[in-house]
């Protein structure tokens, strides 16, 4: 595709958040043997996630009163729902209590990842001087979420094998009672939905961030379409509502997603635990 | 130019189709959700619980429609 000179491709933008960003006139590239380290936009994006969860716990849990404040109130309201209706639900007893922790970082830092694309950075000027303006989302990135599912898929087995043993756990993937000639070919079906968790559990968290970040792009650049002034002036105000209403949308959606992602996990993991015979 | 007016069409074409499982599948959803709820007012927390699993289970197969129309528009040459 030929594009006017400086004009706005999105095959670029796709191609920016996995390039490493320069910084002073270094780009910041770096390769540990075959394994790229190269600071990326969602690295930093990722980054500014962890710190803003790390000291919002910490702050939140040095400060914690008998007489709470608001901002533990919240707070420990999120932490009962995640205990009682999102690992409380699916997992029981000890097990509950040993992958909450995980359920809840990773609740809480996609929902923080999530919200914080909904935030527009000031990235500098391009080259005509323009100020830009942009949002970015490291969960909109598919290298991030595959990464957060495939940690969940590795605990999956890892825990399932360490609490049934290898063979009790690779025999709960078939049920008992199947005829014995049909064992191979279910166990090959349940392999091939045990890899396509791992791809629905990334890609659902991809698709409905990007999906929810182009519906808000689109909505403003509908602005630019529009030819005269009197047509902006009228039209204009009732895309920026738009907009408005998507974005309030995107919020719902991120924290929608996280709580997805992170009650999938719950179930995946508990379900390769406490295995139905 | 004539793969590229192929692959646009097939964008629209993949994410219209992709559509309206999702739809019809949120549509049976929401609407045995409510009749749960109005049935048992007392079980709603639990049955909001699972719909919003549900819902974010089957939405997912309209987005990899959008995922499968995205490659086509920006990738296909």
């Amino acid at each position: 595709m030929s594009e006017a000179e400086g004009g706005f491709t999105p095959t670029e933008e796709f191609e920016l958040a996995i390039e490493p960003l320069t910084f002073g006139g270094k780009t910041l590239e770096f390769h540990v043997g075959p394994i790229d380290m190269s600071i990326s936009k969602a690295v930093v994006y990722l980054w500014i996630a962890a710190i803003i969860v790390g000291a919002l716990c910490f702050i939140i849990a040095r400060r914690a009163r008998v007489l709470p404040t608001r901002k533990q109130l919240a707070f420990e309201a999120i932490y009962e729902y995640v205990r009682d209706n999102l690992v409380g639900a699916v997992m029981h007893g000890k097990i509950a209590v040993a992958w909450f922790p995980y359920i809840l970082s990773l609740f809480l830092f996609v929902l923080v990842s999530n919200l914080i694309g909904l935030v527009p950075f000031f990235l500098g000027f391009d080259h005509r001087g323009i100020p830009t303006i942009a949002t970015y989302a490291a969960t909109s990135n598919i290298n991030v979420t595959v990464a957060l599912a495939f940690l969940t898929f590795m605990f999956t087995h890892v825990s399932g094998i360490r609490a049934n043993g290898p063979i009790g756990y690779f025999k709960g993937w078939v049920p008992g009672t199947a005829p014995a000639v049909l064992k191979p070919v279910l166990f090959l079906i349940h392999t091939v939905s045990e890899v396509f968790r791992l791809v629905s559990l990334g890609v659902r968290l991809f698709a409905n961030l990007l999906a929810g970040h182009i519906m808000i792009l689109v909505f403003y650049s509908l602005i630019f379409m529009l030819s005269s002034v009197t047509m902006i002036v009228i039209l204009a105000p009732i895309i920026e509502m738009g907009v408005l209403a998507v974005s309030g949308f995107e919020i719902f959606v991120a924290a929608i997603q996280a709580y997805i992602f992170a009650i999938l996990s719950a179930v995946y993991i508990g379900g390769a635990i406490q295995q139905e015979h | 130019m004539e793969n590229k007016a192929m692959a646009l069409l097939a964008a629209g074409i993949s994410m219209g189709i992709g559509a309206l499982g999702p739809g019809i599948g949120i549509g049976y959803l929401v609407g045995k959700s409510v009749e749960g709820i109005a049935r048992q007012p007392e079980a709603s927390g639990d049955i909001r619980t699972t719909m919003f699993i549900g819902i974010g289970v089957t939405e997912a197969v309209a987005l990899y429609a959008l995922v499968i129309s995205i490659l086509l528009i920006f990738v296909a040459k």
